[in-house]
């Protein structure tokens, strides 16, 4: 009897325990969006942002620096400098992430950088010029956004190991 | 004793001539290519054109050295390179140039090929050196300089004015787009355009980099010079192991003047010196960029290493440039 008490109490616990946290990490994980998926979400946003930039050049020189193909809905590119403006630049392009993708509500301070790692790899120019004009009018996190910019900058300038494609001129 | 004393002797001897051979090397390269330190990314450049074998390139390639100062042409036919850099001689005069680099195949030392890829029926066409010295004096060329496989081969006697069609090597695909030899009555030994190769001949490569490894500030000089050029920004570029060599001065670099080779090198330099030589290249053309912009390229570099000490000089630098 004893037993059958203490099975219902864990059950009725574990429930409980689904419905505060369960369910959230859950929910993530069906949809592919835990904090480990965070990093494949970005690495494979960084690749397909190569091809764009590719289609994005004959804009001939748009800086503007935000990747349209990052944005499901199709967001206009110019999404984050207008709402840049506003000083919640960063929660606007986060809740446009969220209304995009619902997997990214996971962590705030994750799809954060999400969003600004996927504007400094989206244009071959974007990183030096319009990113860090738009981010010095959010007062706020502009030291966030200096410190993402940099890492990315030195992470490709001092790639070494990776090698590229070769070809012999015989 | 003079045993002890022999052996110092000839080492300093080995060393002295080995000092010798790269200091006329770095004396030639200067003559074909002044060592100026370059202010502007878009200077670097300046004064030289560079020819392409479409295979060995990539889109845009010619636009980001186009970018970077430089003449580029590029097509699978040679007289289709020859007419650019006559007209771009006659139509920019403030941007002639003396000295020509050719990125294109050496088909194992049997003719300069330029082609559309391996594909037999592909635009393909050979020249000769003697054609290329006859066809490049009256642009004002005096400098060719040679970055293809065996190439000193390509100056053998036998071939220097007409090439061998009937060579018998597997590379030497058809000429679908002709084959350029120099006139019947030229006399190449007068001819005042110097043919410049690497001593020693091997087999030559190039890397495909992106333009998003470099720092930003070379970044935004490459969209100034190719915004001021009205060319689209590059994204890709291809660069070969002795244009990073030649634009760096590295001690390596061992040239020759009109001298042939007649082995056959099957010698190539393993990929990391490929990769190595790629890094120099990117700092070099970083370098070149943080002169351009003192005040921008500082803040990047010691924002990371020192963020404490780093906000004191970007504050100092602000007003200095508003447009950065």
């Amino acid at each position: 009897m004893k037993s059958r008490s203490t099975k219902l109490t864990l059950i009725f616990l574990l429930a409980l325990a689904m419905t505060a946290f369960g369910c959230r990490s859950l929910r993530n994980r069906l949809s592919g969006n835990s904090s480990s998926d965070n990093t494949t979400a970005n690495s494979t946003m960084t690749s397909s942002s190569d091809t764009t930039m590719q289609n994005n050049t004959p804009n001939n020189g748009n800086t503007s620096g935000v990747n349209p193909t990052t944005d499901v809905t199709g967001t206009p590119p110019t999404a984050g400098s207008n709402t840049g403006g506003t000083g919640t630049g960063n929660m606007t392009n986060n809740t446009n992430n969220d209304m995009n993708t619902p997997q990214n509500t996971a962590g705030t301070s994750g799809s954060m950088s999400n969003s600004l790692n996927t504007n400094n790899t989206s244009s071959t120019y974007g990183t030096s010029d319009s990113s860090t004009t738009t981010n010095s009018s959010m007062s706020s996190s502009s030291t966030t956004t200096d410190t993402t910019t940099n890492t990315s900058d030195t992470g490709t300038e001092g790639s070494q190991s990776r090698h590229h494609r070769r070809m012999r001129k015989d | 004793m003079i045993k002890r004393l022999t052996l110092p002797a000839v080492l300093l001897f080995a060393a002295a001539s080995a000092l010798a051979l790269d200091a006329s090397s770095m004396h030639l390269l200067n003559q074909a290519w002044p060592d100026v330190k370059s202010m502007h990314v878009s200077d670097i450049g300046r004064g030289v054109g560079v020819v392409f074998s479409p295979d060995l390139s990539v889109p845009g390639n010619c636009r980001f050295y186009q970018a970077l100062g430089f003449a580029c042409f590029q097509s699978a036919n040679w007289e289709e390179i020859l007419d650019e850099i006559h007209s771009h001689n006659l139509l920019y005069p403030e941007r002639r140039i003396a000295t020509l680099v050719l990125e294109t195949h050496g088909t194992n030392g049997n003719g300069l090929k330029l082609q559309d890829s391996y594909d037999r029926n592909a635009d393909r066409s050979y020249i000769s050196v003697g054609a290329l010295q006859e066809r490049l004096e009256p642009e004002g060329i005096y400098f060719v300089i040679i970055s293809a496989c065996n190439s000193g081969r390509l100056l053998r006697p036998d071939i220097y004015n007409a090439l061998d069609p009937y060579n018998g090597d597997k590379l030497f695909l058809p000429a679908t787009c002709g084959i350029v030899n120099a006139s019947a009555g030229f006399d190449s030994v007068h001819s005042p355009v110097m043919v410049i190769t690497p001593s020693a001949s091997h087999i030559e490569t190039t890397l495909v980099g992106n333009v998003k490894e470099l720092a930003p500030g070379a970044r935004r000089a490459i969209l100034e010079s190719a915004q001021a050029l009205w060319i689209r920004p590059p994204t890709e570029f291809a660069i070969s192991d002795m244009m990073v060599e030649m634009l760096t001065r590295d001690a390596h670099l061992e040239l020759a003047v009109n001298r042939y080779v007649d082995r056959l090198s099957r010698e190539i330099q393993p990929q990391d010196r490929s990769e190595k030589n790629f890094s120099r290249f990117v700092r070099y053309v970083n370098a070149v960029a943080a002169r351009q912009y003192p005040g921008s390229a500082k803040p990047a570099v010691t924002a990371h290493k020192k963020p404490a000490t780093s906000k004191r000089p970007a504050a100092k630098n602000a007003p200095k440039s508003p447009a950065g």
